[in-house]
C-alpha cells in the first residue's frame, strides 16, 4: 500500500512536470520573451469606480516615451468623457482623484515629473529618504494663468501604498497644502510632502497623488524599487497615457512573471493555503455527503421496497413522511445550481455569522448527499433481496440486515460512482471564493488581481486541481483493486 | 414456554392463513390451517404456483400474512407488538438460491448471526461453526468465499449457516431446486440427517424420494389451499382427492 502511494504520488510528480514543461513551450511560442507590458488600474473616488486595463504590449519610442497601444486601451478612453463630467458636476473636486498603477517588466519606477494635459506640472525636487520616511519636495507650476485660480489653491494628496489601495486609504489622513498665487501669469508654488512611518524600504509600491480642484486630476507615481532592479523613471500624462521610461535592466519574462506571481511577497502562500481550504472543504462536506445520503438513500429504499409489507401504523405513517421529506430535498438540491444554493447558505442562513467556510461546507455537504443518495439507492437497490431475506431469516431486524449485510455489498459497488462524486465535488468547490472563502482557486483570484497577469496563476491552478485529482483517482483505484481482491467475486 | 408444558401442543399452528398480493387481485394463499408439531418433518407438495414458498414465508412472516395467524411456540407471532426478529432466530430458513453473503467467508457467514443477535462469543461460535462445517465436509474451506463453491456446497453451507441459531425449526424452500442434479444428493443426505436428528422441519420440494424416506407427513396444496395431508404412504399410494391423484400422476 505504501508503496502504491509512493507510485501514484511519482506519477503525478512527472505528470505535472511535464504539463509544466509543456505550458512554458506555450507561454514561450505565443508571448515571446522580453516584450514590455503595462497594466494599469485606475480608480474613480467620485464615484468609487475602478477602470482595469489589462496587461498591454508597450514599446518605447526614440522620443524615450512609452507608447501603450491596444483595443481595450482605446475603449478605456470613453471612461475620460465620464470622468470630465464628473468633474464639471463636482467642482469640489477633491474626490475626484486618479490613481494609477504602472508597472513594467524587470523594473521599478522611480518617482517623476507630471504634467497635465492642460499645463499643470509638478516637478520633483529635493528628495530626503529616511528610514520609513520620506520627504519630497515638488514645484508646482501653472503654464498659463487662465488656468489657474485668484484664489489660494488647496491641493490634496492622498497616499497609497502597496497592493491593497483601499485599505490603505483609510489608514491615512490626507496631507494638504496651499498653494499661493503670485498674480503673476505663471502660477508657481513649492510643496513639500512628508510621509513618516509607512514607507518600507523594500519592494512595496507607493503611489502619491495630488489633485487640484482646476485640474483634470493628474498624477505622480512612485515607487521603491528593490535593490537588484535598475531604477526607471515613467511619466504619465492620465489620458494621453504617454509614458516616459529609461530602460532597466530586464529579466526573462518567465522568470519575471514566476517571481512576481508567486515569490514576490510569499504569493505561493495564497495557492498553498487556498489548496488545504479546497481540501478541508471538500472532506467535510464529502463526509458529509456520504452520510446525509446513505441516510436518505436508505429511508427511500426502506420505503420502496417494504411499504407493500407494512402493517398500518405510526411507524408507516413516518417512514412515508421521511420519504417524501428525502424526496422534496433531492428534487429541490438537484434542480437548483449549486451555487445559488451557497448563497442562500451564505447570505441568507448565516447571514448573521457570515461564516464562509462553515456556509461552503454545509452547502457543499448537503448538495453532494443529494447526488450521493441516489448512488446509494441504486446500490441497495442493486443487491438481491435474497440478501436482505436471508438476513431477516436469521432474525437481523432491519437496520441490522442493512449495516451488516446490504451496505458493505452496496458500497463495494458503488465505489467507483462515490469517487467520481468526490471528485466532481472537489471541482465544484472552486465557487466558494464568492462567498469570501479563500480557497484554491480564490488564491489565484488574489494574485492576479495584485500582479494583472493571468497566466502563471490561473495555470498554477489549473495544474494544482489536476495533481490532487490524478492523486485521488488513483488512490481510489488501489482501494478498489485491494476490495476485489478481498471478495473473489465472479 | 407454554410448549415446554404442554409438549402436545404443536410448535406452529396455523389458523385461516390468507395472503394476497397485488392488492388483493392474486390470492396466494386461500385460507389454510395447519399445524407442525415438534420434531415432526412436514413435506410440502403442489404445482407450481400453488401457494407452497407463500406459505413458507409466512410461517416467519417474510411475507406478512393479509389475515389469519401463526403461533409459533405458544405466541401469535401476527400481533401487533410481538418483536418478529426475535422468533425467526428461532426458525431457520433454507432458500432455493441459497442466497449465501457474498462479502463474507463461510465462517463469518455462519457466525454473524450468533455473535452479532445472541452475543456468543466470536471464539465459541467459530469453533461450532468449524465443528458443523466439518460434519459436512467443507471444514478445510472455512475461509473461502461463497462464489468459490459449487452449488450443492453451497447450500450445504447455508443449512449450516441456519444451524448456527440453533433453530426449533427449520424451513426449506425448494433447498435443491437449482441445483445441478449430481449435487442434490449431498444437500437431500444432509436433510436426512438433520431430520434423522430429531430436528422439526417443514421442506418445499419435489423430491419425493425424501419425502418417502424421512417425511412424517406430506402436505399437498392447489390453488392456496392445503387439499389434502397425510402420511406419506397415505398420499402416495392412497391419495383421496382428485387433484392430489392427478398431479401425482405427473409427477411420479
Ligand atoms: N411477491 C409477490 N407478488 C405478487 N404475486 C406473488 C408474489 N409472490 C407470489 N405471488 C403469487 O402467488 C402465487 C403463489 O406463489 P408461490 O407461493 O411462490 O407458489 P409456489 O411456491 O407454490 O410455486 C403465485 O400465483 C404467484 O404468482
Ligand atoms: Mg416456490
Amino acid at each position: 500500500m505504501k508503496t502504491s502511494v509512493k507510485r501514484a504520488l511519482t506519477v503525478s510528480a512527472c505528470v505535472l512536470a511535464a504539463l509544466c514543461a509543456f505550458a512554458y513551450l506555450v507561454y514561450a511560442l505565443f508571448f515571446g520573451a522580453g516584450t514590455l507590458k503595462v497594466a494599469a488600474r485606475y480608480r474613480l473616488l467620485a464615484v468609487d469606480k475602478e477602470y482595469v486595463i489589462d496587461e498591454k504590449d508597450a514599446h518605447i519610442g526614440e522620443d524615450g516615451l512609452l507608447y501603450v497601444t491596444g483595443g481595450e486601451y482605446e475603449s478605456e478612453l470613453s471612461g475620460r468623457g465620464f470622468m470630465y463630467e464628473t468633474l464639471r458636476y463636482l467642482p469640489d473636486a477633491k474626490a475626484t482623484v486618479l490613481t494609477a498603477h504602472f508597472e513594467s517588466e524587470g523594473r521599478y519606477v522611480k518617482l517623476a515629473d507630471v504634467s497635465s494635459p492642460s499645463g499643470f506640472t509638478a516637478r520633483k525636487g529635493a528628495e530626503d529618504r529616511d528610514g520609513d520616511s520620506l520627504t519630497t519636495q515638488f514645484d508646482l507650476s501653472y503654464k498659463d494663468k487662465k488656468n489657474a485660480s485668484q484664489e489660494p489653491v488647496l491641493l490634496t494628496v492622498y497616499a497609497y501604498m502597496g497592493d491593497e489601495a483601499a485599505v490603505l486609504q483609510d489608514g491615512f489622513e490626507p496631507a494638504t497644502f496651499t498653494y499661493p498665487q503670485d498674480g503673476s501669469n505663471k502660477a508657481a508654488a513649492k510643496a513639500k510632502i512628508s510621509f513618516d512611518g509607512w514607507i518600507k524600504q523594500d519592494g512595496e509600491v507607493t503611489q502619491v497623488l495630488l489633485s487640484s480642484p482646476y485640474e483634470s486630476a493628474f498624477i505622480c507615481a512612485e515607487f521603491t524599487c528593490p535593490e537588484n532592479y535598475d531604477a526607471a523613471l515613467l511619466q504619465l500624462h492620465v489620458f494621453e497615457t504617454v509614458s516616459r521610461i529609461t530602460p532597466g535592466k530586464q529579466l526573462h519574462k518567465l522568470v519575471y512573471q514566476f517571481k512576481l506571481n508567486f515569490l514576490d511577497d510569499s504569493r505561493w502562500e495564497y495557492l498553498l493555503k487556498g489548496l488545504a481550504t479546497t481540501l478541508l472543504i471538500t472532506l467535510a462536506s464529502g463526509c458529509m455527503g456520504v452520510v446525509l445520503g446513505a441516510l436518505v438513500a436508505v429511508i427511500r429504499s426502506t420505503w420502496e421496497k417494504n411499504h407493500e409489507n407494512m402493517r398500518p401504523g405510526i411507524g408507516k405513517s413516518c417512514l412515508h413522511f421521511a420519504d417524501k421529506v428525502c424526496g422534496v430535498y433531492l428534487t429541490v438540491i438537484r434542480g437548483t445550481p449549486v451555487m445559488v444554493q451557497l448563497l442562500i447558505m451564505y447570505l441568507i442562513i448565516f447571514a448573521q455569522a457570515s461564516n464562509g467556510t462553515v456556509s461552503a461546507i454545509l452547502a457543499f455537504g448537503i448538495n453532494s448527499g443529494a447526488y450521493v443518495a441516489e448512488i446509494v439507492r441504486g446500490g441497495i437497490m442493486s443487491i438481491d433481496n435474497g440478501q436482505f431475506e436471508a438476513g431477516a431469516s436469521l432474525g437481523f431486524g432491519y437496520p441490522q440486515t442493512m449495516i451488516h449485510i446490504i451496505m458493505p455489498q452496496a458500497f463495494k459497488n458503488i465505489l467507483p460512482s462515490l469517487a467520481n462524486e468526490f471528485i466532481a465535488l472537489l471541482k465544484e468547490t472552486s465557487v466558494s471564493g464568492y462567498v469570501a472563502v479563500k480557497d484554491l482557486n480564490k488564491g489565484g483570484d488574489i494574485i492576479r488581481g495584485v500582479t494583472y497577469s493571468p497566466f502563471m496563476p490561473l495555470i498554477a491552478v489549473a495544474l494544482i486541481y489536476l495533481a490532487v485529482v490524478m492523486f485521488f483517482t488513483k488512490l481510489v483505484s488501489l482501494l478498489e483493486r485491494r476490495l476485489r481482491s478481498s471478495e473473489h467475486r465472479t | 414456554m407454554s410448549t415446554e408444558r404442554n409438549p402436545k401442543a404443536p410448535l406452529i399452528s396455523v389458523r385461516g392463513l390468507e395472503k394476497h398480493f397485488a392488492g388483493g387481485s392474486i390470492k396466494a394463499l386461500n385460507g389454510v390451517d395447519a399445524d407442525i408439531m415438534r420434531g415432526e418433518v412436514v413435506v410440502v407438495i403442489g404445482p407450481s404456483g400453488s401457494g407452497k414458498s407463500t406459505f413458507l414465508r409466512c410461517l416467519n412472516l417474510l411475507d406478512r400474512p393479509t389475515r389469519g395467524s401463526v403461533i409459533f411456540e405458544g405466541t401469535d407471532i401476527t400481533g401487533a407488538g410481538v418483536n418478529i426478529n426475535l422468533h425467526r432466530q428461532r426458525m431457520g430458513m433454507v432458500f432455493q438460491h441459497f442466497n449465501l453473503f457474498p462479502h463474507m467467508t463461510l465462517l463469518k457467514n455462519m457466525t454473524i448471526a450468533p455473535v452479532k443477535l445472541k452475543g456468543v462469543p466470536k471464539e465459541e461460535a467459530e469453533r461450532e461453526a468449524l465443528e458443523l462445517l466439518e460434519r459436512v465436509g467443507l471444514k478445510d474451506r472455512a475461509y473461502a468465499y461463497p462464489n468459490q463453491l459449487s452449488g450443492g456446497q453451497k447450500q450445504r453451507v447455508a443449512i449450516m449457516r441456519a444451524l448456527c441459531m440453533h433453530p426449533d425449526v427449520m424451513l426449506f424452500d425448494e433447498p435443491t431446486s437449482a441445483l445441478d442434479p449430481e449435487m442434490v444428493g449431498e444437500v437431500l443426505d444432509v436433510m436426512k440427517n438433520l431430520a434423522r436428528s430429531g430436528m422439526t422441519m417443514v421442506v418445499v420440494t419435489h423430491e419425493m424420494g425424501f419425502a418417502r424416506e424421512v417425511g412424517d407427513r406430506v402436505m399437498f396444496m392447489d390453488g392456496g389451499r392445503l387439499i389434502e395431508q397425510g402420511t406419506p404412504e397415505e398420499i402416495f399410494t392412497n391419495a383421496q382427492n382428485p387433484r392430489t391423484q392427478s398431479f401425482l400422476s405427473k409427477i411420479l
